[in-house]
């Protein structure tokens, strides 16, 4: 080692010490004695629990993963369940050619048709003693099943009864409003079970109609205060594969 | 406190040589005895406490040497004057050995105080360190190597500054 380097560590061996050991008695007594609570929850805790609960969780995921080639619904007839007992095979469903146009029908918009003839029945019936304008009910109306009615015409529009088009509140003080009925839910997803496939849902506008102010501020109430929507539902028989066998209004 | 006393000096100068700063080295001399002092119930013998002790200062000047050099580009002009002004050769030798060690690295710094200026052993270096005497000993002597450079290098620039010739 050079001289000129020891000198150096010559120089710096010289230092005094910055505290003296009075000093240091001083800091140690003075010093806070410091308690370390233990908690319960460290960080190690915190990441083995989170481990332990994910891996919980995919386990319970894994064994309650339904099983997806078959679904098997069961409904009691009632009037507010919509599907019988169905037993489905939607694997098989998938290239099904029936289902798919079926659905491209229900898509389409659909303009009821009403004749003159049932608009005067519907004046001769007293339709318009009912109040239309209350709702129907609070929970959903499913309407009774017509296995001999024929729900969509020919060209996929949907065909509503005079009372129907009264429980949806296009009918009021003897007239039938102009009104339109579109397809909100397009079907671009497919489900589990043909059922959900097949349930466009539909919004009722209802559309200005008549000359009179009394009926358009009717239009306006009812545009404000009754803003129906509504399903077709479709069911299809697993065993033939048809989907306009049975058909059902829902008012919701 | 009869444990500690030996070490006193030793830990005073190894901080005092490595913080310039006088009052953060007497920050860290008073922060190494409390953390020290916190855990001396559970530490087992003399040897331990001494390791421990240093272990505690040498990481509290790591993290000072580290801060200074990222804060140096702002407080460096002011560490330059504290020195030039200081009538002390002592000082201002103090300085530039200060200097030259925080420019070699950690281990070889850590080596040389502690074996030339602290008075530790090889064999207390060489278990503070985790490294075997003859590490060391490489240790040691590569720190020497260096700073002789850096320290002869810098007295012919201050030399030749003081002629008026400079020399890049």
């Amino acid at each position: 080692m050079s001289k000129h380097l020891q000198n150096y560590f010559d120089v710096a061996k010289q230092q005094k010490p910055l505290l003296s050991e009075q000093e240091v008695a001083d800091l140690l007594n003075a010093a806070p004695k410091v308690v370390v609570k233990k908690r319960f929850f460290n960080l190690k805790l915190y990441v083995f629990m989170s481990t332990l609960s994910v891996i919980f969780t995919a386990i319970w995921l894994l064994l309650n993963t339904p099983n997806n080639n078959i679904v098997k619904q069961q409904t009691t007839p009632s009037q507010k369940q919509v599907a019988p007992t169905t037993s489905i095979n939607t694997h098989n469903l998938v290239d099904k050619p029936t289902a798919q146009q079926s659905l491209k029908k229900i898509e389409t918009v659909i303009k009821p048709k009403f004749t003159l003839a049932q608009k005067t029945e519907s004046n001769q019936n007293n339709v318009t003693a009912t109040n239309w304008f209350e709702p129907i009910s609070n929970n959903s109306y499913i309407e009774p099943q017509e296995t001999n009615r024929e729900y969509f015409n020919e060209n996929g529009e949907l065909i509503l009864t005079y009372e129907e088009l009264a429980k949806l509140g296009i009918i009021t003080d003897g007239n039938v409003l102009s009104y339109e009925i579109t397809t909100d839910s397009a079907n671009k997803y497919r489900y589990d079970t043909i059922s959900k496939i097949q349930t466009p849902t539909y919004s009722l506008k209802i559309g200005k109609s008549g000359s009179s102010s009394s009926i358009q501020n009717t239009v306006d109430s009812i545009k404000e205060t009754y803003f129906k929507k509504f399903y077709a539902v479709a069911i299809e028989d697993s065993i033939t594969n048809k989907v306009n066998e049975k058909k059902r209004l829902i008012f919701t | 406190m009869a444990l500690y006393q030996p070490q006193h000096a030793r830990l005073s100068r190894f901080v005092q040589t490595l913080v310039w700063d006088k009052e953060e080295a007497k920050d860290v001399v008073s922060e190494t005895i409390l953390i020290a002092f916190e855990q001396l119930d559970e530490l087992k013998d003399d040897t331990a406490f001494l390791s421990y002790l240093f272990s505690v200062a040498s990481n509290l000047v790591n993290k000072k040497i580290r801060r200074k050099k990222f804060w140096g580009w702002f407080d460096g002009i002011a560490a330059e004057n504290r020195a030039d002004n200081s009538n002390s050769e002592h000082t201002l030798m103090q300085y530039e050995l200060n200097r030259a060690l925080n420019k070699i690295p950690q281990k070889q710094r850590e080596a040389i105080v502690w074996y030339e200026i602290s008075g530790l052993s090889m064999e207390e270096i060489a278990k503070l360190q985790h490294l075997s005497v003859a590490g060391v000993k490489t240790n040691i002597h590569r720190a020497r190597k260096t700073l002789s450079h850096l320290l002869e290098n810098k007295e012919e620039k201050h030399l030749t500054q003081m002629k008026g010739v400079w020399y890049e």
